[in-house]
Parts: C-alpha cells; structure tokens; sequence
C-alpha cells in the first residue's frame, strides 16, 4: 500500500503529495519547508452570495491586496520554492483590480497558477489575458437550471446564462489557442441540492469543460452551516447517473472519499498546513481557511499586506503555529471543521508517521496539476 | 472624435466615483458586492486607468449595453493620454471624447465586444528551487548520537530519574491482559484492560536513559494502547521540555524528527501494540481518545471555574504588562473551550502570540485540556448570518 490514490491523468479525489518526496523528506528531518501549495484570495468580497458560502464564517480585519503587494508575495513564494499558487479562499479574486496581472506575474516567475471562480466577470476579453498562464480554471457552479441556480447561488437568474456563456468562451479560447489550461466545473453538494445534480451533469456534457467535480461541503466545528452529512446517502444514485455520464472528453467526479467520511477525520494531528497553506483575501496568513476569523487569532501567523511573505514564513511565529498543530495538544477531531483542504495530505502523513502506509512516489508518469496537491 | 464642450456629469457615470466605491466595496461588503451601477456588474477596475476604463467598456459591452457615457475626472484624466483613451474606447464601438474644464467625457455607442488584443508577455524560466539532501540512514548514526540527549530535556530527564516509581515488571493479572516487549536490552511491560484496551499499568527495565522510560510509562497509564503507540512519543517529547517554545528542530516535530533519545520509546510501544493485537482480536486503526478535562475541572461549578480563570488571566495580564481586566472571560463554551476578549492596547503590544500563550498559561495552571479562542467577527451581511446561521 502507498497511502496514494490510484494513478490518474489528473487526481481530483485524492493527493499529489507523494510526488513531492524530497519536500516530505526535509519536513520529517525537521527542516522548514516552503509550502508546495498555497491557497489563496485577493480579496474578501464577492459578487455573489451563495447559500453554503464558508466564508462568511471567516471574517477577519480586512486589508486591501494591492498590485505591489501581490507581486511582492509572488515573487518571495519563487524564491522560497513555492510551487502553485490557487486563486480560491475565501473571497471572488476576479473581481480584485489586480488579479490579471496577479495571474500572469506568477506565471511568469514559474509558479503554477489557478483560479476557482463564479465565472461571472471573466468576459472574453479577460479569458484572453489570462488563459494562456494557468494550469487550471474551475467554475463553481452548483446548479443546472436557472432558477434555482439563482436561489442557491443568491443572484440573478440571467447571471446563470452569462456564466454558462463564459464557460463556452473559455473553451473556444482553449481548444483555438491549443493551450494546456484545463477548464473545470465544480458543484458544492448540499443533501438538498440533488434535483440539481443530474441537470447540471447534463449542462456539462453541453458546455464541455474538461470535467464537473461534485463535492461535499464543509462544516465549522460547531456545525454552524448546519451539513447533514448523513444525508449525502440519499443522493448517491444520482451522483453515480451523473457519473455515467462522463465520456472521453468530459468527465464527471464524484469525490467520495471525503462524502463518505462524513465530515469525520481518522487523524488527530494537522500534518498538512506546511506543505499546503491558505491566505484570506484580507492578506491574513493562516495555516487553514476554517481558522481565518478572528475566533482563532491563537493561529494567526501574518498579513502580507504589513509584512513580506518570505519574513513570515522565515519567522518563530510561523513555525510555533505550525508546531501547534502538529502537536499532541492539538486535536482535529475535536478542534476544527470538517473536511478541510489539507485532509487527504493530513490522512496520508498521519498513516506514514504512524508507519501504516510507506509512502513513495508512485509510479508511471507524474499526473497532472502537480503543483497542487 | 474629439469635442470641446460643457459637461452634464450628473446625467453619466462618474468614473472616479465608481472606482473609489468599488475599493470600498472590496473591504466594507462580503458577498452581493458589485459595482455601482447595474449596466456594471461584470466590470472589474484597475490600478491602471487606462485599463480600468478599458475593462468597464468590455464589462459593458458584454453585459448587452448599446451605449456608455463615463465622465472622466481630472485626476483621472491627468495621467492619461487622451488619444489612447479615444483609441481603447473605438475599439468597442463607435467614441467620441469631450474636453470639458474639469475632466472628460467619453461616449461609446454601438457598444460590442473589442477584437482581442493579443498582447502575450514572454514567461520566464522557472527558479531552481533547493532540493533537499537525502535522509540519512538509522544505520550510520553512532551510539553516541543514539545516547545523546539534547540540552533542552536533561533537566527534566534528570528530574524524572530521581523517582523510578515505574521501574521493573508489572504484576500480571487474570482479567488483564499483559503485554511484554524487549528492544535491545530494554523490557516495557504493560497491563491492558481488553474490554477497554486501556493501559492500567505501565514499567520498564534496563533503560539507557531512565527518566525518558519513568516519564514515558507514567503517560502510557489511563491511555488507550492505540493511542499510545500513536501519540505516546510526541506526548512525551513535550512533557520534558524545559520551555514549550524550544525544540530541537526548526521546522515541524514529528516521530521521525523526533532526538535519537525517544526512538526507544516509540519503538517499544508499537512493538506492544503489535503484541497486543496477535493476543487479542483488537482491529481497531483511528484512535479517537480525547481525555477531555481533568477530575479537577469537572467537579468545580460554573462560578468557581469563572472565578479560577480570571484569577489567572489576571495574573497573566500583569505578567505581560496589562491592567487587571485586560483580558476578559466572555463564555465559556462545551465545557472547556474558554472564549476570551483581550484588551486592545495588550493585544496590539503583544500581538497574536499572546492568544496561544495565555492558552498555555491556563492549561498549565488550571487543566491541560482547556481550549482558547476570541469572540468571532460575524459576517458584516447580516441578511445572510439571519437566513442561513441564526
């Protein structure tokens, strides 16, 4: 046993974290390691209001991400050894005034870029600037039908078609300029959102991204979001129609291993934060997206927006945090929210330090986003 | 085309006042944000005029408008070339830009989407990034190494060595199931009840370092053997530290990190788990053990906890250069999860570190299984917390 998911083109249900051996070896040394991934907004607004939005559990004292300071990041995250670079978190990041030169000064310096996004502001003309320089752009969209598209994501009706439009464009852009961008969709599964799976796999077969991830949704520790994880059961039929409807070029994933947990972990320890750390759209940096309110202040690290990157992750307070969370005082069973960005790398590293798993680096070729594990 | 002419700026859209709401409106709104005017909700502005101005042309061209008429500001107007602007805006339609005494206002009409520029930048090459150097192997350290105990745990090692009240064999049991494990010369011995498998008693024999096994046996007792071997290392790395903020690596402590001293340790109570489970049909892999708060804790009513705790964060707060009161008890929440206000001035003084110290503090003086956090920041839209939380 490798502790991995199977080999695939692309993992969507799963980890790429054995595929950064030498990052893995430097961190059980006791090493400080550059995170491999970090996920990131630039800013804390959005344009929508959807029903399941975990963000609006992770206010924090917002900053303004300025031109000068992203770049100032991108540019400490090269030379520390940062890998990719998501555009997700906690906020809209096509909506910041600098996220197109944000993507493209990234690529430039060598990073992977990413975008998770509404779709909605990307017209053609900033498709064009910005398709060329990413790895991979997913559209969160968690409904098929207008109506309701607009009663889960809280916006007009007519937004639903502007988005089914910029999803086509992105697709044109793509397949016309033969780049190697890969253009996703993502729905966020609430138990009550199954008469939307089936129509929105259909919606996919008809735009023709290159897949359409269908997701859990996460929960605060208290459960403020109020996700029935027990009621994912019901809606296991559906999803695998909606499955079956993949085909060469269109695929639809289910991520079952993280439904199928029900929003429980088999880890007490956070192993993960330092291989993969996520930044608010206020600047904050936090080891994980569900400890950015100010509830948790005991883990904020820095604000890029008042100090550089790299002097943070150089400084004790990062490491103190860190170590915090990979510390026996630390329980994620009983101290955070379910489901987290980090869990798969946290299920795998825990088994490894636990000498249940041998982890290694899988055969074959590398799959593909490598940079985000 | 370009006009000299009076400007109506009430009957347009005020470019500089669009902008300025915008920035705004990315700190002070959460979700529903948008532009100020309908006809924009797919614009995003720019640093950048020039782009910004291009960007709202696009934005709305796609949003089906037939025409725009934006006043630029003289601010605005100061750092841009009018020619290039006029230029961009031909680009979506047919323009028209007006001189006026304090600004400019440009028309577009016919708006469409423009022809794609096709401007790409050349993408550098990606920096080297550092390769660590190889594992060294268990095989090529020294016994020395093995024996060595780092400067930051001889104190309390020592301390513990002065008392081996866990020191020889434990005293086997009918109900119980007892597990014997050798590594090199070093026995551990452990009773475990089978119907909860938790360790009863633990002891050890011919330990190179003593106060590492003394310490290590009287963790491993109350806990359950899978805990233990998962968890028992790193507890006990932590308990013989002389400060909590010194570790003998700079980056993440983890078993494998872990001094040469505790390898022992960890080895042997594996080594018994393993043992336990060909002794028993005990399957169990995720250990879910929380010890949660001590007898202490537990028997105290609410008004003697409150009154515990502000003792200490008192005591705390002048430590740290505050005023009694400087930190506040405001709930406390399943039990054990204190929610704290923290005065501004202290806070700003001492920054977010203070949280996770005087977290420390009061599992340090009151009960290790007390938890911290502040009062939560709502989410500014209150339509949302109501509809979906509240």
């Amino acid at each position: 046993m490798t502790g991995m998911t199977d080999h695939t083109q692309l993992i969507l249900d799963g980890t790429k974290i054995g595929w950064h051996m030498d990052r893995v070896h430097a961190w059980e040394r006791g090493e400080r390691i550059a995170p491999i991934t970090i996920d990131m907004a630039l800013t804390r607004a959005c344009n929508f209001a959807c029903e399941y939005c975990y963000a609006m559990l992770q206010e924090n004292d917002r900053k303004v991400i300025t031109r000068q300071v992203i770049f100032d990041f991108l540019e400490d995250c090269a030379e520390i050894g940062v890998k990719g670079i998501s555009f997700v978190s906690d906020g809209e990041s096509t909506i910041s005034p600098v996220f197109s030169d944000a993507i493209r000064r990234g690529s430039e310096l060598g990073l992977s870029m990413a975008v998770g996004t509404n779709g909605l502001a990307l017209t053609k003309m900033r498709l064009e600037e910005i398709l060329p320089y990413l790895t991979y752009l997913r559209v969160n969209i968690s409904a098929g039908e207008r109506a309701r598209y607009a009663q889960i994501m809280g916006v007009k009706e007519e937004w639903f078609d502007r988005v089914c439009q910029n999803i086509r464009d992105m697709m044109e852009i793509k397949r016309r300029d033969g780049l190697a961008v890969t253009v996703g969709m993502q729905m966020v599964v609430m138990p009550s959102y199954g008469d939307q799976i089936l129509p929105l796999a259909r919606l996919g077969q008809s735009l023709r991204p290159y897949y359409l991830v269908l997701k859990h949704c996460s929960d605060s520790e208290d459960g403020e979001l109020g996700v029935d994880y027990d009621g994912y059961a019901s809606l296991y039929d559906q999803l695998r129609a909606a499955e079956a409807l993949s085909d060469d070029e269109y695929k639809v994933v289910v991520k079952w291993s993280k439904i199928e947990a029900r929003g429980t972990r088999s880890y007490q320890r956070c192993y993960g934060a330092p291989f993969m750390i996520q930044l608010s759209g206020s600047g904050l940096v936090a080891p994980c997206g569900m400890l950015f309110n100010e509830r948790y202040k005991k883990f904020h690290i820095g604000n890029i927006c008042e100090t550089r990157f790299k002097d943070i992750w150089a400084s004790d307070r990062y490491w103190d945090v860190m170590n915090a969370l990979a510390s026996p005082e630390f329980n994620a069973q009983k101290m955070c929210g379910s489901l987290c960005l980090q869990h798969k790398v946290n299920e795998v590293l825990d088994a490894h330090t636990k000498g249940l798993v041998q982890l290694g680096t899988p055969g074959g070729a590398p799959p593909a986003h490598i940079d985000f594990v | 085309m370009t006009h000299q002419a009076q400007l109506a700026p009430a009957e347009v859209l005020d470019y500089e006042t669009l902008f300025a709401e915008y920035q705004t409106g990315l700190v002070d709104r959460l979700r529903g944000f948008g532009a100020g005017a309908q006809c924009l909700s797919l614009w995003v502005p720019d640093e950048d005029p020039a782009t910004s101005l291009r960007n709202l042309w696009d934005a709305a061209a796609a949003a089906g408008e037939r025409e725009i008429t934006v006043y630029v500001g003289p601010t605005t107007a100061a750092v841009l070339d009018s020619d290039e602007v006029l230029a961009t805006a031909a680009r979506f339609g047919v323009a028209t830009l007006t001189f006026g005494r304090t600004g400019w206002l440009v028309e577009v009409q016919e708006l469409r989407a423009a022809a794609p520029m096709g401007e790409r930048r050349a993408v550098l090459s990606r920096p080297q990034v550092a390769v660590a150097e190889a594992t060294p192997s268990p095989a090529t350290e020294t016994a020395a190494e093995t024996a060595a105990i780092p400067p930051i745990y001889v104190a309390a090692i020592a301390r513990a060595a002065e008392h081996l009240r866990h020191e020889g064999e434990v005293q086997p049991s009918t109900e119980r199931v007892h597990v014997h494990v050798q590594i090199e010369n070093t026995t551990l011995s452990l009773v475990v009840d089978p119907s909860t498998h938790v360790i009863d008693r633990a002891a050890f024999a011919n330990a190179p370092h003593p106060g590492v096994m003394e310490t290590f046996c009287a963790l491993l007792e109350s806990v359950p053997i899978l805990d233990a071997a998962d968890h028992g290392a790193l507890r006990l790395e932590l308990a013989l530290r002389d400060e909590r903020s010194h570790r003998t690596v700079a980056g993440i402590v983890t078993v494998q990190s872990l001094a040469p001293c505790f390898r022992l340790p960890t080895a042997l109570v594996r080594a018994a788990l393993a043992e336990y489970r060909t002794r028993t049909d005990f399957s169990e892999c995720v250990s879910t053990h929380d010890p949660g708060p001590g007898a202490s804790w537990r028997a105290m009513a609410a008004p003697e906890r409150a009154a515990k705790i502000r003792t200490a964060l008192d005591g705390f707060a002048k430590k740290r250069g505050g005023t009694p009161g400087a930190i506040e008890l405001i709930a406390v929440e399943i039990d054990i999860r204190l929610v704290l206000r923290i005065d501004d001035a202290l806070l700003s003084r001492c920054g977010a570190r203070i949280v996770l110290d005087v977290e420390q503090a009061l599992r340090h003086t009151i009960d290790p299984r007390l938890e911290v956090v502040l009062e939560e920041i709502r989410d500014r839209n209150r339509k949302r917390r109501l509809a979906v939380v509240e």
